[in-house]
């Protein structure tokens, strides 16, 4: 694969083609002092010159004149929104004189194409793959979702001290998923992205753009700075000893010290871009006696999700976060062969309580070994 | 057959959540089309006697009067509902459970003789069984119309126990004690106000009550880390929700401190 050189003005090209070939173009933004993904027009749209400092419950931006456009690490919003949306309705019916008629629902959609999505994301990405699609059930409404999806990654060159990514070997690099990657490089005297296409259509929509191949001296410069950033990550998660440690000791007295921090509150599943755990709700109107149902994320922290007979079966605060965490890190791999954790670091910063997973099974670990 | 009847029944409190029933105008009128509204003074001087199918009870009990016309009503309703913070833990009038009641009244009235009032304020299940509880202050008008339309088909109404952090997560709201270190009580609320406060960049007030399973210390010490001082703690857990039990366990725990 050839790589080219991208100017800035050529990202704003890059976001007018793939709008005129019929995409919705979404893109990191920043929105009330948190950078998100939202529909962008052209790259004055992005967060230019924006950091995003994480430790674990605390998320701050500070802004900076270097002109990066892409200087950040990630936001809470990852791909999941958009492939995988938090509410939908599954079905509905109607009351005809032929009886009721179910019809399940398929929303009109635009094809999405998403600029600036991170290493963490498209890894994220291939393991729901393997969860909504993988298996005899398929979620329609995912497969059509990813299928219409065009995936520009931006390589990580300012991972953030909440992400661990290089340990679970799926950054700050990508290196499948996506159809087109950048990586941005701000010298003194040039701002430009060094492209690579991952796709057939990744590599027509880089031909339409007419750039200039990279030079080795650019590849040798994106390789620097990717091995500097996946050296400077602070966190780092051992995904086998992971696994064994958290499949070998369900009832080690160290779960019962999570009671004492987890707020059950679910906002670290919520963040998660593997996690795909749902519930399903009953719609029903007045007037015109139609019903449905709706589908909408749920999470191994809600009682109500292991309610069986007549009672939940994780009652207990550490069960539950025992259910997380084992899933995640452990039997995730019996079921799907890969771990159910990319390294985004997301629940990490967006604990409200700051609860560290990497720090979680190191203790564990430390427990058992003492 | 038969349409369902409906009573609205009002204790101490201050009409808001029965209002959510008239506030509910583009469905209003289906609403009035499948029950038949037999009891409901806000809306309608019209008036039926019991036995209803359905009663509202709002507001809480705080008199000797409310202690036996709460039986009345228990014993003319079908299904008994109890509907916002008042009617489901106390309402913020329960505050006075936690202070000297003839104190109040000699401050307040003129003529403290002709008060007949009870040391304290509380819920109507901690009189009568109550069927379903709808928490909020004021309750969330969609919640109760789902309330309706379960019953009437025959359902069991959809009311989230869990946090208001799942509301901020669904509709992509930023959390505000990451982002802003906003002191937010959403992590031990219950949800189903749509998370309205954080989506104003404004930390929860806790309308809702304890969420399923509140970790309140651990809130705590993490709104200690924050700079939030105890005494403003203790009060941000005193309000709707004061006599709720965790909350109240709670808040007099770190009073004491
Ligand atoms: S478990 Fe945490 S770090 Fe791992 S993918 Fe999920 S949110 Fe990211
Ligand atoms: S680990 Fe943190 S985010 Fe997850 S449920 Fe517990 S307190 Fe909430
Ligand atoms: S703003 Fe409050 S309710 Fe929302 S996620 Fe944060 S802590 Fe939870």
């Amino acid at each position: 694969m050839k790589r080219a050189i991208l100017a800035p003005t050529d990202l704003d090209n890059l976001i007018a083609v793939l709008s005129e070939r019929g995409f919705e173009v979404l893109g990191p933004t920043l929105d009330s002092g948190v950078v998100t993904l939202s529909s962008i027009d052209s790259t004055a749209d992005l967060p230019e010159g924006i950091r995003d400092e994480m430790s674990p419950g605390r998320y701050y931006i500070k802004a900076t004149s270097d002109g990066e456009l892409f200087g950040y690490a990630v936001g809470p919003t990852s791909l999941k929104p958009t492939l995988f949306p938090s509410r939908r309705q599954v079905w509905t019916t109607e009351n005809t004189d032929q009886g009721i008629i179910f019809r399940s629902s398929v929303p009109d959609l635009r094809p999405v194409a998403v600029i600036g999505a991170r290493p963490c994301d498209a890894a994220a990405m291939a393991v729901q793959d393997e969860a909504l699609l993988g298996g005899p059930y398929i979620d329609t409404d995912y497969a059509r979702r990813r299928r219409d999806l065009f995936l520009v990654v931006v390589n990580c060159t300012r991972p953030a001290s909440t992400c661990f990514c290089a340990s679970m070997g799926t950054g700050p690099a990508v290196s499948e998923g996506f159809d087109i990657a950048l990586t941005e490089l701000k010298l003194d005297t040039r701002h430009f992205f060094v492209a690579e296409s991952g796709s057939e259509r990744g590599q027509e929509v880089l031909d339409q753009l007419g750039l200039d191949p990279a030079d080795p001296d650019d590849e040798e410069l994106v390789r620097v700075a990717l091995e500097v950033a996946a050296d400077s990550m602070e966190r780092t998660l051992d995904p086998v000893d992971a696994y064994s440690v958290l499949r070998a000791q369900p009832e080690h007295p160290y779960w019962e010290t999570i009671v004492e921090r987890c707020l059950t509150c679910a906002n670290c599943t919520m963040v998660c871009p593997t996690c795909f755990c749902v519930t399903t709700e009953p719609v029903t109107s007045l007037g015109d006696e139609s019903a449905g149902e709706e589908r909408r994320w749920d999470s191994c922290f809600s009682l109500d999700y292991s309610f069986m007979g007549g009672s939940p079966v994780r009652e207990t605060v550490e069960s539950r976060y025992r259910q997380w965490l084992t899933h995640k890190l452990s039997t995730w791999f019996d079921q799907f062969g890969t771990s159910g954790c990319v390294g985004c670091g997301r629940c990490i910063t967006w604990c409200p309580v700051g609860i560290d997973l990497t720090e979680e099974v190191r203790h564990l670990r430390e427990q058992i070994d003492a | 057959m038969a349409k369902p009847s409906l009573a609205v029944w009002k204790f101490a409190s201050c009409d808001g959540c029965q209002l959510s029933l008239l506030d509910l105008e583009d469905e209003l009128l289906a609403v009035a089309d499948g029950i038949d509204i037999a009891h409901f003074p806000e809306a309608t001087t019209a008036h039926r006697g019991g036995p209803y199918d359905v009663s509202l009870v709002e507001g809480s009990i705080t008199t000797p009067a409310d202690l036996t016309r709460i039986q009345e009503i228990r014993a003319q309703s079908g299904m008994l509902v109890a509907i916002g913070a008042c009617a489901t833990t106390g309402g913020i009038q329960a505050l006075r459970n936690l202070a000297d009641i003839d104190e109040f009244v000699r401050v307040v009235y003129a003529r403290p003789a002709y008060i007949q009032t009870l040391a304290t304020s509380t819920a109507i299940a901690d009189h009568v069984k109550v069927d379903l509880e709808l928490a909020g202050c004021p309750i969330n008008k969609y919640q109760l119309l789902e309330v309706v339309q379960a019953l009437l088909v025959g359902r069991k109404p959809t009311l989230p126990t869990y946090s208001v952090c799942v509301e901020c997560k669904e509709r992509g709201t930023s959390c505000v004690m990451v982002a802003d270190g906003v002191a937010c009580l959403g992590p031990i609320t219950r949800a189903g106000c749509g998370a309205i406060c954080p989506a104003f960049a404004r930390g929860c007030y806790g309308c809702f009550g304890p969420s399923e399973s509140p970790n309140v210390d651990s809130l705590a010490a993490w709104w200690d880390e924050l700079g939030v001082a105890r005494p403003d703690l203790v009060r941000a857990l005193r309000t709707f929700n004061v006599n709720a039990p965790q909350f109240k366990e709670a808040s007099t725990r770190y009073a004491q401190e």
